[in-house]
């Protein structure tokens, strides 16, 4: 890659970054909610996105380690809650403490669990990781203790040094003339972990650990052969996953504000699957881009939908809003697979004009930076 | 120019750049805007001089959608003749509807979208969803008339519930069969319910109905997805039940009616007001449901012979002729008129702000709406349901499929529970 085109990438970058610094200033709640609900999003993905695109293994567990996050931060940070209803137990951690702890413990399940995906690949590890989702699903409901049972839980607001990411301590915070309240600043909560997230995860993907991977999704005995431990690899990716996925629990628990077991149901595990192949197995910003495409775009074409033309009333006769978002969505991702087969990431690649044939070894974003 | 510099240059373009964007920052300005005093009455979000908007989050698209469309268009009906009439506090009311589909986070997304333009929810249903938003909603001080009937719900102020609650629902109908002789102490009841705030909710009133009357309660939890009942109806057969109290959807009652006809016991079924649909009576296990069924509920059945109701149903069939009758019009009407009362009474407090609505719903009792909730509802008792009273029905052939008794039926051990117990 010239020179030049490294210079205007990187200005690009920066520009997308101070437009993201910049959003909670102008946007309205519902663009900051539906924000952080893609973070929690992309978060998620690009853990399934190591696991699926990167391995090659196939997991419908995501769900299941999103409320094991979720359901540990509220656990580990939660104690002293008003007695009005049965209210469930809690640690009393400090929060950024709670945040580690709920990652680790997902990591630590996902540890556990991965003899597992050791030793299955493919349709079978991903029907038995189905299991968890329905596992997961009925402790939920059932060990209300912990989980506050249907009723679910409060997450408590994320606090550094004081500062706390909710509507008070500081009360009243007020930046440039805007009333900045628990969104606002969950937001740059928000960006900073999916900042960190993407780095990682990029880290991993160029490294010697990504390269041991990438082979064994593709020829597993290839691999051995080479000396990479297959079963080793294979279960270091699912706990790694496991706890992106923990992390993506814990900014939806914060993002929610208190969480309920049908927010982790076999859907969302699904909804995860599509945001890595709309965005393109194997790449990292695809499943970004694939985050925000299927956790987003409903939102947004729900929000405009009043305005769409030849809809009813909501209530009354007719194509009610709604509906029409969704059929809208359903066409987006149709057309996305489509015209892109190999998703967002390989569409943006080719809008770059960069046609070189990818070798299957090299398909995913690392790729672009190896051979600058 | 060297490439440190261009970096450099980068790194001093980002900030101007930020600065800049800074500059259009415009939200703070403009979001307060739409409260503050109108003439000598203090208006909230959502008030102007001449409309005062509402907001409903509801089901239209997922699996409530059969009981929330007509409920939804009984409250959009409501509000058209009230809005003819002159609306409330010389206002327009404008209703906001928004569908979640049952989904918790496309919930709490479309709730943040409108909360700021809208005074109260005029309804809000899902469990899932309602607990989700509990926080924000007392954050918002947002008041919030509930489709839905938990009295787990009752202890927040800004939560309305028109109507008994499950519990009382269920200790209604079984003092009912006990004091028909179908039920005497010593006897087993089999409670039938779903996992979650509903199912349990129910339970609770049967376990309470049971410990007064020196009965035993054989209990079967199962989920919303179970169809099939056998294993169920078994357990209750060998346990000797003297009746069936089903707190599930109405899947599950014909499921249960069903297969107890066929294996040969013939004993009551009762049910909570959700359990019923009248689809049932074109099922397989219509004749079952008849001979067995009684449904316990606040909201009047379709044919019930009061004037209110009568008019409701009338109006309701002139508007949307090509409905299916059924009770979650009369309690939608209902859900609009609990709303009039609670504005106007604001309105009389000279105060239309959130907080205003809050203070003016716990200050309303004897509201009368014409029958179409069993007895008069008060809600200036904090934490405690706004009535305890409500009509038996037999499924029957007739439109909306149920026939009440023609009163109210409230009794001893509903009046002396303890909803918070």
């Amino acid at each position: 890659m010239s020179d030049r085109r490294r210079l205007v990438l990187r200005l690009l970058l920066l520009g997308l970054v101070a437009v993201l610094l910049w959003v909670p200033l102008y946007f309205e709640a519902f663009w900051l909610q539906t924000g952080l609900f893609a973070m929690s999003a992309a978060i998620g993905a690009i853990g399934l996105q190591l696991l699926v695109g990167v391995t090659g293994q196939l997991s419908l567990a995501h769900a299941f380690f999103l409320a094991v996050g979720a359901y540990g931060y509220c656990f580990l940070a939660g104690g002293d809650q008003s007695a009005a209803l049965q209210a469930p137990s809690g640690l009393g951690l400090p929060t950024w403490l709670a945040m580690i702890g709920a990652v680790v413990f997902a990591g630590l399940l996902g540890a556990l669990l991965s003899p597992i995906a050791g030793r299955l690949r493919g349709i079978y590890l991903g029907l038995a990781s189905i299991g968890l989702v329905f596992i997961g699903q009925h402790i939920l409901f059932n060990a209300k203790g912990v989980t506050g049972g249907f009723n679910g839980r409060d997450a408590e607001p994320f606090s550094l040094f004081g500062f706390s990411f909710s509507n008070s301590h500081p009360d009243n915070l007020v930046i440039l003339g805007v009333p900045y309240g628990g969104l606002e600043r969950l937001w740059y909560l928000g960006l900073l972990l999916v900042g960190v997230s993407w780095w990682y995860a990029h880290n991993i993907t160029r490294a010697r650990p990504g390269r041991a991977l990438l082979t064994i999704r593709d020829s597993p005995i290839a691999a051995a052969v080479m000396g990479v431990n297959v079963p080793v690899y294979r279960a270091a990716a699912f706990t790694v996953s496991a706890m992106y996925a923990g992390l993506a629990g814990v900014l939806l628990a914060l993002a929610f504000g208190r969480i309920v077991p049908d927010s982790f149901g076999f859907l969302l595990s699904i909804d995860f699957l599509v945001m890595i192949v709309v965005g393109g197995l194997g790449s990292i910003g695809g499943a970004l881009a694939g985050a925000l495409l299927v956790s987003a775009l409903p939102q947004i074409f729900d929000h405009y939908s009043g305005s769409l033309p030849l809809l009813g009333d909501p209530g009354g006769g007719g194509l009610q809003p709604a509906e029409a978002a969704r059929f809208l969505y359903g066409a987006a991702v149709v057309a996305v697979l489509i015209f892109a087969p190999d998703g967002l990431s390989g569409l943006g690649r080719r809008l770059a004009g960069r046609r070189r044939a990818a070798s299957p070894l090299l398909r995913t974003d690392s790729s672009k930076e190896s051979t600058a | 120019m060297t490439r440190s510099l261009k970096v450099a240059g980068i790194w001093l373009a980002v900030p101007l750049v930020a600065a800049v964007l800074v500059a259009c920052g415009s939200k703070g300005t403009e979001s307060s805007s739409g409260s503050g005093d109108n003439g000598d009455i203090k208006v909230g979000p959502g008030v102007t001089a001449t409309t005062i908007k509402l907001g409903a989050l509801t089901d239209l698209s997922g699996v409530f959608a059969p009981l929330a469309e007509p409920l939804t268009q009984a409250n959009q009906l409501y509000w058209k003749q009230r809005n003819a009439e002159g609306g409330v506090c010389d206002r327009k009311v404008e209703l906001e509807i928004k569908d979640h589909g049952y989904d918790p986070q496309k919930a709490v997304v479309q709730y943040r979208d409108f909360s700021a333009d809208i005074l109260g929810l005029q309804q809000l249903l899902g469990s899932p969803i309602t607990a989700a938003l509990l926080p924000t909603l007392e954050d918002d001080q947002m008041i919030a008339l509930l489709s839905a009937w938990p009295s787990s719900l009752l202890s927040n102020e800004n939560i309305i519930i028109v109507g008994a609650t499950y519990d009382i629902e269920m200790i209604n109908v079984l003092d009912y069969l006990k004091e028909k002789g179908k039920l005497k102490s010593g006897d087993t009841i089999g409670h039938l319910y779903f996992e979650g705030e509903y199912g349990e909710n129910g339970l609770k009133g049967s376990k309470y109905f049971a410990s007064e009357n020196d009965m035993k309660v054989v209990e079967q939890k199962i989920k919303a997805t179970d169809e099939d009942m056998t294993g169920q109806v078994a357990a209750f057969k060998r346990a000797g039940v003297k009746a069936i109290a089903v707190t599930t959807a109405p899947t599950q009652l014909a499921s249960v009616a069903g297969i107890a006809a066929a294996q040969g016991m013939n004993v009551p079924i009762v049910g909570n007001n959700p359990t019923y649909d009248p689809a049932l009576l074109k099922s397989p296990a219509a004749e079952a449901v008849k001979a067995n069924a009684f449904i316990s509920a606040s909201i009047a059945p379709w044919t019930l012979d009061k004037g209110g109701v009568q008019k409701v149903s009338q109006e309701f069939k002139a508007a949307y002729p090509k409905s299916v009758p059924k009770a979650s019009v009369q309690f939608g009407w209902a859900q609009a008129e609990v709303m009039y009362q609670i504005l106007n009474k604001a309105c009389e407090n000279k105060d239309l702000t959130r907080a205003g609505l809050i203070k003016a719903a716990h200050e309303l009792s004897g509201i009368d709406t014409g029958g179409l909730i069993a007895g008069p509802l008060d809600y200036t008792q904090a934490g405690q349901p706004p009535t305890r009273a409500v009509y038996i029905a037999r499924p029957a052939d007739v439109p909306g499929g149920l026939k009440a008794l023609p009163d109210t039926f409230e009794s001893e051990t509903a009046k002396s529970y303890d909803v918070a117990g």
